[in-house]
């Protein structure tokens, strides 16, 4: 068991196991390779993505499907390979892998989610990289929607 | 925007110090050659674009946030 300390929950404790690996470390922030998954119930859908060498640096993240429950991620071969995830047949979200869309909320402006870019974590490597899709109609900034009104 | 057609093989001159070639042209892609000074950023567009949104992203992130993001994910569509 190891601990670090967090942005907002003070130090935790954590399995080795439990480390999210960033080979190539996410755009902007590429020497940051690991990171830990905080999952709470109160919060869920929404998760926490704590950096394990920068304390106050944490994303926010739920997934993609929480925005759109039409969204679909295609993955290349390349991709496939550094997440651990076997490209034939073609790998299934919640079972090979995670897929996270981070959350920004800028003041008085409603959160958006990068759907564009989700974050994708390889369920047995527990490798991630952020997955950029060239073709999509995602935005890095989709807004994120609200329960539809009773009729 | 400027519009430049170029074939293989031609290149663009940026400035004192950037010049970019058209290697190769297959299908829908195009393979570009770029020479500029070392002190030049050269990024794919799509990861310029996720750099920015992550520093956002990080820039915003708390707990005490979440708060917000349930509530408009709770909340009727158009009321957010």
């Amino acid at each position: 068991m190891e601990s670090c300390q967090t942005k907002e929950f003070g130090v935790i404790d954590y399995e080795e196991s439990a480390v999210v690996h960033f080979p190539e470390g996410l755009p902007a922030f590429e020497a940051e390779t690991r990171f830990l998954l905080i999952e709470q119930a109160s919060t869920a859908p929404v998760v926490f993505l704590q950096s394990l060498t920068t304390p106050h640096l944490m994303f926010l993240a739920l997934p993609p499907r929480a925005v759109d429950p039409d969204f679909r991620l295609e993955l290349c071969a390349e991709e496939c390979r550094v997440l651990g995830v076997s490209g034939e047949p073609e790998p299934v979200e919640g079972v090979d892998y995670v897929a996270l869309a981070l959350l920004t909320v800028r003041e008085g402006a409603r959160a958006t989610a990068n759907l564009l870019a989700p974050v994708v974590i390889g369920s047995q490597s527990r490798r991630a990289l952020q997955v950029i899709q060239s073709q999509s109609r995602y935005r890095t900034d989709q807004p994120l929607p609200g329960v539809p009104a009773p009729c | 925007m400027l519009v430049i057609r170029r074939r293989a093989g031609e290149a663009v001159v940026i400035g004192d110090g950037v010049e970019i070639t058209v290697i190769d042209v297959t299908g829908s892609r195009v393979k570009l050659g770029i020479e500029a000074p070392s002190e030049v950023t050269i990024l794919r567009k799509e990861i310029q674009v996720a750099a920015r949104q992550n520093l956002a992203a990080a820039a915003g992130a708390s707990p005490a946030i979440v708060g917000i993001v349930l509530d408009t994910l709770r909340q009727p569509d158009g009321n957010g």
